[in-house]
């Protein structure tokens, strides 16, 4: 059964989305009924204001969002279909969005990245998630046929490896063009070799991803670049996981640990093992690595330990899942470990996505207390607030 | 901490010192001399020779402290990359805690030959550099110009060998690192410990004899500057009296 209608959730009108996924878009409007929360939508695409978002059957509903400021309407309403497209800022993102992208991401149905970096962390987060970033025409179309097939309630998984698949050789082709090329190190041939690895690593084959691991990270030393043990070597660790070999990827994270922050994690770790908690050391490992979805499935039926259960929430915290981390601290009367004032941030941050926007509030105001700088969950929803109406005036620049 | 170990898991105390050392026809130059010199203050040494044909491998083998000598029977002097990775290999198949990366005609100052176990004997860094002296026509003086100044900066002859980390030396036929060039991404130090080295510190005709050798293997300066290869036969060369470093010099 199609899910209809199709809501767009734009990041500065009609004419904010990008072209190559503006005339698609279109493209389904032959086929289900489209609307967009958009001043400017053209026709045969019905404008939506903003003010009758609640209007719409949302349990039959699919919804494609395009900005995080939406994320404290759409999720309460929970459409059949939440889909998130966000668009990669030319500017750093600002704390607030991306606090907010995570939370959006982490509820959506299906997460479609613009960009290689967005996609690369969302499926270290999450499943089903796509790459359409306009680079590769058939890359975009597994991420576009996807979408149909979510909407209309079919699966889509089988789409993934297809597309993680096709990058890899597309980035594989890429980097032997690059090769022999002069300006190599312009082109970027060292990151591509670790982009190259890490979709390797998604794929499953560990010696490959190993291999041009190494390989990366060789000519990144040769380039004179900084950083490169901690941004590059340590993911070696990760993919000794995936070979089953954790004391190799404890010592490798060991190499790679710079700080008392990280010394301690290694000497966790090594407790962990010693003391035949190894799931533990592996879940540590990958969240170190930002691994967090694989993270999160080794620890989530240890729950009983009480250093799973922390290390849980932290992952669900990182991975955006406010609800779940929410729900476990709740369960385990876990909140003296937090700071009172960021116990009540978060929950009322999760009460506002559950849409209960009053009591989100009130933890908020609570929060804040006797002091005003404290009120930043107030502050940061009045912000929401006025940037998702923002979103749908045309001609605008996307925040 | 967790073992008895320091940060990372790094061995902090009682860590064994090993010379890495290639050579090849070295018995009637310096080798008798570094070996006596290095016996003084590493616990092992290592040698890959490389197809010696004068007494060089029975010289090694004299000294107590040549845990593994390794003698190739072909030549790899026009693939040093592929020796350089030889002798790495085999100094680690004798479970090294330092590697310190020598050749056969330099000598470590007593003022760092003191300094040494407290280099090794830390859990900060992994790889140590050095001021390296190049003496010139004598061991009293050393050479400082625009073409040898290599003291002016810090050469990275001493490593922790950490088992299971990647190791690579760049595919140079000559002039390749002494060690892997992955290892210059750990934690380093750079000191103003001295090493003396005596290879241009022979007779003008020795010095003759090297530059006709380099321009027959790099007659293109294909893996080195021709310029610096000419500086060799400089008849009037900057030459700077050497003064050796006290203990109370510190």
């Amino acid at each position: 059964m199609a899910a209809q209608p199709i809501v767009i959730l734009p990041c500065g009108g009609w004419q904010g989305i990008p072209v190559y996924q503006r005339s698609w878009l279109e493209g389904l409007v032959q086929k289900r009924k489209l609307f967009a929360a958009a001043d400017d939508a053209p026709s045969p695409v019905e404008p939506l204001p903003f003010d009758q978002l609640g209007s719409v059957e949302w349990n039959s509903a699919a919804a494609i969002v395009m900005h995080p400021a939406w994320v404290h309407i759409i999720v309460p309403f929970k459409p059949r279909c939440l889909i998130v497209m966000l668009h990669e800022s030319e500017q750093e993102e600002e704390e607030l969005w991306r606090q907010c992208r995570s939370w959006l991401s982490a509820s959506a149905t299906l997460v479609v990245a613009s960009s290689e970096a967005q996609y690369l962390e969302q499926s270290f987060r999450r499943s089903g998630v796509f790459l359409m970033d306009g680079l590769d025409e058939t890359s975009d179309l597994f991420a576009k046929q996807a979408i149909e097939w979510h909407i209309d309630g079919f699966e889509s998984d089988t789409l993934i490896r297809l597309q993680q698949r096709h990058r890899a050789n597309w980035r594989d082709g890429l980097l032997q063009k690059q090769e022999h090329t002069t300006d190599a190190e312009a082109q970027g041939y060292a990151d591509g070799l670790f982009f190259h690895s890490i979709y390797r690593y998604l794929t499953g084959e560990a010696d490959r991803s190993r291999e041009l691991l190494l390989a990366s990270f060789e000519r990144m030393l040769l380039e004179g670049r900084e950083q490169t043990l901690s941004n590059v070597y340590r993911f070696l660790s990760a993919i000794e996981l995936e070979k089953g070999r954790i004391q190799d990827a404890v010592r490798t994270y060991g190499y790679t640990a710079q700080n008392e922050v990280e010394w301690r994690y290694f000497d966790q770790m090594t407790e962990w093992l010693a003391s035949r908690k190894c799931d533990l050391a592996k879940a540590l490992l990958y969240r170190l690595n930002d691994d967090y979805r694989k993270a999160a499935a080794l620890l989530e039926p240890l729950t009983e330990d009480s250093d799973a259960r922390k290390l849980l929430i932290e992952t669900y915290m990182l991975m955006g899942e406010l609800r779940r981390a929410c729900a476990l601290i709740r369960l385990e009367h876990q909140q003296a470990d937090l700071d009172r004032k960021q116990w009540l941030h978060l929950q009322g941050m999760a009460l506002l996505l559950e849409g209960k926007r009053h009591e989100a509030i009130h933890c908020f105001l609570q929060a804040g207390e006797n002091r005003q700088e404290d009120l930043n969950g107030i502050i940061e929803l009045a912000v929401m607030d006025g940037v998702a109406r923002e979103m749908t005036l045309g001609n605008k620049e996307a925040n | 901490m967790v073992n008895g170990l320091g940060k990372g898991g790094r061995k902090k105390t009682g860590n064994k010192l090993t010379a890495i050392m290639q050579v090849r026809n070295e018995a009637g130059r310096y080798l008798e001399a570094a070996l006596a010199d290095l016996s003084g203050f590493v616990d092992e040494i290592v040698i890959v020779d490389d197809a010696s044909t004068d007494e060089t491998p029975e010289l090694a083998l004299s000294f107590e402290k040549v845990v593994k000598l390794v003698q190739n029977k072909e030549s790899l002097f026009h693939k040093e990359w592929l020796l350089r990775e030889q002798l790495w290999r085999a100094a680690a198949e004798t479970s090294p805690d330092w590697l310190l990366a020598v050749d056969a005609d330099e000598f470590y100052e007593d003022y760092t030959k003191a300094a040494m176990r407290g280099l090794i004997n830390q859990d900060e860094y992994d790889t140590v550099s050095f001021r390296m002296y190049d003496f010139w026509d004598s061991v009293t003086h050393y050479r400082e110009d625009e073409w040898w100044n290599l003291h002016q900066r810090q050469t990275m002859t001493l490593v922790r060998y950490l088992p299971g980390y990647h190791y690579a030396y760049p595919k140079r036929a000559h002039h390749a690192p002494r060690l892997p060039f992955t290892y210059s991404a750990l934690p380093g130090l750079d000191t103003d410990l001295r090493i003396k080295h005596y290879g241009w510190a022979g007779s003008s005709e020795e010095r003759q004899a090297k530059y006709d050798r380099y321009m027959k293997l790099d007659p293109l300066g294909q893996w080195g500057s021709l310029a610096h290869y000419a500086s060799i036969l400089d008849p009037n060369p900057k030459l700077i009296r050497w003064q050796e470093r006290e203990r109370q010099d510190e």
